[in-house]
Parts: structure tokens; C-alpha cells; sequence
């Protein structure tokens, strides 16, 4: 029946049909590679990220508050100590780990959790000293460099991620808590916000919002739900988020700006209720790339001049080409995986190594034939 | 057939109070919106109220549920403890809804319907359980002996 009424249409409808399915068809599977898949590490317990030691040693941080060690392939030969208390519960815990970009001569690393505890809590950035045995890390001079304020009273939507800009200062992503998202649009909270501060802590005097009444001064983008990934490539910052149903964003980033959450969202609520009548807003930008419906994304890396993005909900990795001004969705890359991804980093074997998600998760290393 | 009766009440009454709480709850986000600036005007908000009627496919059922929970308990306190039915029903409505929408909110972490978030917005639709609850006191008028 359907076929007979293709059959019947003019030539232009079936040339339109024919190309909205080649075209459709190219987005879902792109550059399908050949590759196999190895296990590095296997048995982690909620990880979130992980960061390669330049001695190789690899650190994946767990949500219960724990950094586990891979040495060749093996876990828990080594083990770290001094990791701060966190508060894990929900999509809380210990977050991000970001080594300072001079690493090498200062061993200085940065950390982000969920701090405080459930009807209280908030995100927090902290700076230490990651000093090294044979057998053991050790986190020396942990400093408290931000936490989010006003607390909260929900496990969710921390945001955590976080990126040195060339200037030696740090970014971090706070998400709205879920239960705030309205004060994702008002600068006198950190929630839905990327906010800047220096190694010590401190606010950095070009900071888009220093000396602007009611506003805090460590703000610098706002208009954020739920961020999951953030990077810096050739100068520019890319920041990815999930939507609520449909609405996760791809954002490059500039100082100032506004991101529209919740008043211009291509999402709806969990509910099926609407967030907002609006999918774009007058001086707010929207996304460089909308993924409606959902595909959650959770890392994200720069490989080969191109971002790769693992999702949780697609259980895929995508890749977005960066041409010019603009983000390119090259589809899914490499789609054996098939599980929910949580993070992926592009090692210094050139190879991508991609963390899995949930209680019992994988470090697999995708290797090109 | 007094038993189809009550159920047919049952659902009237749990129609209207989702109904109802589903208006509240466009209504409180969108004012959300307005305070933070946004500007929608009277065709905007009336289509947005609309679309938002999906959520009835979740709030209708929840509603049934705790209608029944709170009926039974009102009926309970009505025939021991004595006093108007209608208070005990309407008492029941508005309790029944909150309780529930608390009772998630806590096993979530995060409170499910977005227009009751605000303390006023809770308080409007434990209006709109409290409705229910009287509407179905007007439907089911037990017969005097």
C-alpha cells in the first residue's frame, strides 16, 4: 500500500523520499570504522572520568569518592589517598579530575564532587598536590578553590566538569539542581552556570560579571541545565549538556553569554509537560547542535581535529566535525560498544579509550585495524 | 451498580483534580518564566496549557491511586471518628495528592511535577485534590435510612 502510493507521487516526491532516507541514513552510521574493542580494566563502581598520568598510570574516578589506579592494565596495584569526602547519592559524588596543564613541574590536580549531604549540598572545585610512591598516590595541600552557593536540597544535576583555559585559569560546570532551574537565568546563584576562577581560587578580574550589581563575580556563562562535558580546543571552548526529554545541546562558549535554559529549550519534561513555549529567545544563542530526541551525552574529547562525544541513552560514540564557525554531527562512529558510555579521552597512544557506565563498568581501548 | 456508581465518581473526580493540577502546574511554570524575564503572551500561554495536558497520561493514574488511598481513609474516618463526609473527602483530596507528590519527591530526590515545586503551586493543586475529593462527596450522596 505504501509502496503503490510512493509509485503514484511525482518524481520530486519520490526524489525527496529517496533523499530524506539516504540522508537520515548517513546521519545514524557515518564513518562506521574498522576497529576492535579491548578491556583494559574491568569492575569499576560508578566512574565518571578518567585522566592519563604522564607516567601512564591511569586515574578513573569513582562517584562513591574513590580514585582507582589502572598500572598496565591493572587495577588497584596502587591506590590513592586524601581524596575529600563527597557526598554520593544520586548523580552526585566525586566528579572530574583535571591535571593542572603544567603537571609535570607542579603535580598539581583539580577535583570536583558533590559536597555537603541531601538537604544541603553543593558543587565543589579543590586543588591538591598529587605526590607518588612506588605503591601509592597521595593527594597532599587540598584546597577548597569554589562551591557553589546557594546549597541544594536534590541529588541531582551537579555539572562537575572541569577545563583550563590557556591563561592558566580554571572553568567549571554547575548544573540547576533539577528543582531550580528558573535560577539558571539569574546571576545572583551559581546554579545553571560555567563559572571562572583562578588556581587560587580567587576571581579573575575579566571575568564578564566583576562589578555588576546582584551578580556573583565567578560567573561566566549561565543559562545551563545539566552539563556534562567541557573542553577547550584551539581556543575555543565546547560544553555539552543534557536536555530533559530532547534539548541535549552542543555549546561553544563565550564569556557573558546566556544559553537559554529553561526559557528556550527544544526539550520537554520528564512528565510530558513543556519546559517553555519557546525552542529560541531573543539575546539568548542557541545550540550549535540539538539532539532531539535524546541521546544524553556524558564525555567528551578532541581526536584526530574532530570532538568525539560518548552518550549514556544511545550507548554510542559520535563524532562532530569541527568546521570553522561551525559543529558538524557526523553521526555515530563507532557503535560496537552498545552500552552506556560514560566518558571517552583521546590517549597518548593516539588510540580513544572509553569509560563505561554503572556498577560494574569497563575501560575499553578502541583499537583500528 | 453502586459499586460501578462509586467507581464512576472515583474517576470524575480524580478527571477533574488532574485536570485541574495540570493547569496549576502550567500556569506556575510559566509565571517561573515570566519572573526570569521571559515574555509570553495570552496565545502562547493558552497553546502551552494545551500541550501540557500530556502530562495527564502520568497524573491521571497517580491521581486514581492516591484518590483511592484517601477515599477509603476518608470513609474510614467518617464512619468512626463521625463529622461532615464532605470534609473528610475534601480533607482527603488535597492530602491524598500532596502526600503522594511529597512521598515522590522523596524517593526522587527531585520533584516530579514541575508546578509544584513552589509552595504556592503545591498549595493550588492540593486545591484541585480537594475539588476531587468534593466533587466526589456530590456524585456519591449515600442514602439516608
Amino acid at each position: 500500500m505504501i509502496f503503490r502510493s510512493f509509485l503514484t507521487h511525482s518524481i520530486h516526491y519520490r526524489l525527496a523520499i529517496v533523499s530524506l532516507i539516504l540522508c537520515l541514513s548517513s546521519v545514524s552510521h557515518a564513518e562506521e570504522r574498522d576497529y576492535s574493542l579491548k578491556t583494559i580494566a574491568s569492575g569499576f563502581k560508578d566512574p565518571w572520568t578518567m585522566v592519563f598520568l604522564p607516567n601512564r598510570d591511569i586515574l578513573v574516578s569513582q562517584r562513591n569518592g574513590q580514585l582507582k589506579v589502572i598500572t598496565d592494565g591493572k587495577i588497584g596495584s596502587k591506590t590513592v589517598s586524601g581524596v575529600p569526602d563527597v557526598y554520593f547519592a544520586g548523580q552526585g559524588g566525586l566528579l572530574d579530575v583535571l591535571l593542572d596543564k603544567d603537571f609535570a613541574k607542579n603535580q598539581t590536580i583539580y577535583l570536583s564532587f558533590a559536597h555537603g549531604k541531601r538537604r544541603s549540598n553543593a558543587t565543589r572545585l579543590v586543588s591538591a598536590k598529587l605526590s607518588a610512591t612506588e605503591t601509592h598516590y597521595k593527594l597532599e595541600n587540598v584546597t577548597v578553590l569554589f562551591t557553589a552557593s546557594p546549597t541544594k536540597s536534590t541529588a541531582h544535576h551537579h555539572g562537575g566538569r572541569i577545563a583550563q583555559l590557556d591563561d592558566g585559569t580554571l572553568l567549571m560546570t554547575v548544573g540547576d539542581g533539577y528543582n531550580y532551574r528558573e535560577q539558571a537565568q539569574t546571576l545572583d546563584n551559581h546554579f545553571g552556570k560555567i563559572i571562572r576562577v583562578n588556581t587560587d581560587g580567587s576571581t579573575p578580574d575579566d571575568n564578564p560579571y566583576v562589578g555588576v550589581k546582584g551578580a556573583l563575580s565567578e560567573i561566566y556563562t549561565h543559562g545551563h541545565r545539566n552539563q556534562q562535558a567541557l573542553l577547550t580546543y584551539k581556543g575555543v571552548i565546547y560544553e555539552h549538556e543534557h536536555g530533559p526529554k530532547g534539548g541535549d545541546e552542543v555549546n561553544k562558549i563565550a564569556a557573558g553569554t546566556n544559553y537559554g535554559w529553561p526559557v528556550a529549550t527544544f526539550g520537554i519534561d520528564y512528565s510530558g509537560a513543556r519546559i517553555s513555549p519557546f525552542t529560541e529567545y531573543e539575546g539568548m544563542r542557541s545550540p550549535d547542535v540539538n539532539w532531539t530526541p535524546s541521546i544524553a551525552p556524558s564525555g567528551m574529547t578532541v581526536h584526530d581535529g574532530a570532538l568525539y562525544v560518548t552518550s549514556l541513552a544511545e550507548g554510542s560514540i559520535r563524532k562532530l566535525d569541527i568546521s570553522g564557525d561551525n559543529l558538524i554531527d557526523r553521526g555515530i562512529v563507532y557503535s560496537k560498544l552498545n552500552e552506556r558510555l560514560r566518558d571517552i579521552v583521546s590517549a597518548p597512544d593516539g588510540s580513544l579509550y572509553v569509560l563505561t557506565d554503572g556498577g560494574n563498568a569497563k575501560l575499553i581501548k578502541i583499537v583500528e585495524n | 451498580m453502586a459499586l460501578f456508581k462509586k467507581a464512576a465518581a472515583w474517576i470524575v473526580a480524580a478527571l477533574v483534580a488532574s485536570v485541574l493540577s495540570s493547569v496549576v502546574s502550567s500556569q506556575q511554570v510559566m509565571i517561573g518564566l515570566i519572573k526570569v524575564g521571559a515574555r509570553i503572551d495570552v496565545e502562547q500561554r493558552l497553546i502551552m496549557t494545551l500541550q501540557d495536558f500530556k502530562i495527564l497520561e502520568i497524573l491521571f493514574p497517580v491521581m486514581c491511586a492516591c484518590f483511592l488511598v484517601g477515599f477509603l481513609i476518608a470513609s474510614f474516618c467518617h464512619q468512626r471518628i463521625g463529622g461532615q463526609r464532605v470534609f473528610w473527602f475534601t480533607l482527603a483530596g488535597a492530602t491524598s495528592i500532596v502526600c503522594t507528590l511529597y512521598l515522590m519527591s522523596f524517593v526522587m530526590n527531585l520533584m516530579p511535577v514541575a508546578g509544584a515545586r513552589s509552595l504556592s503551586g503545591m498549595m493550588l493543586i492540593a486545591l484541585s485534590g480537594a475539588l476531587g475529593g468534593f466533587i466526589f462527596t456530590r456524585l456519591i450522596v449515600p442514602k439516608v435510612p
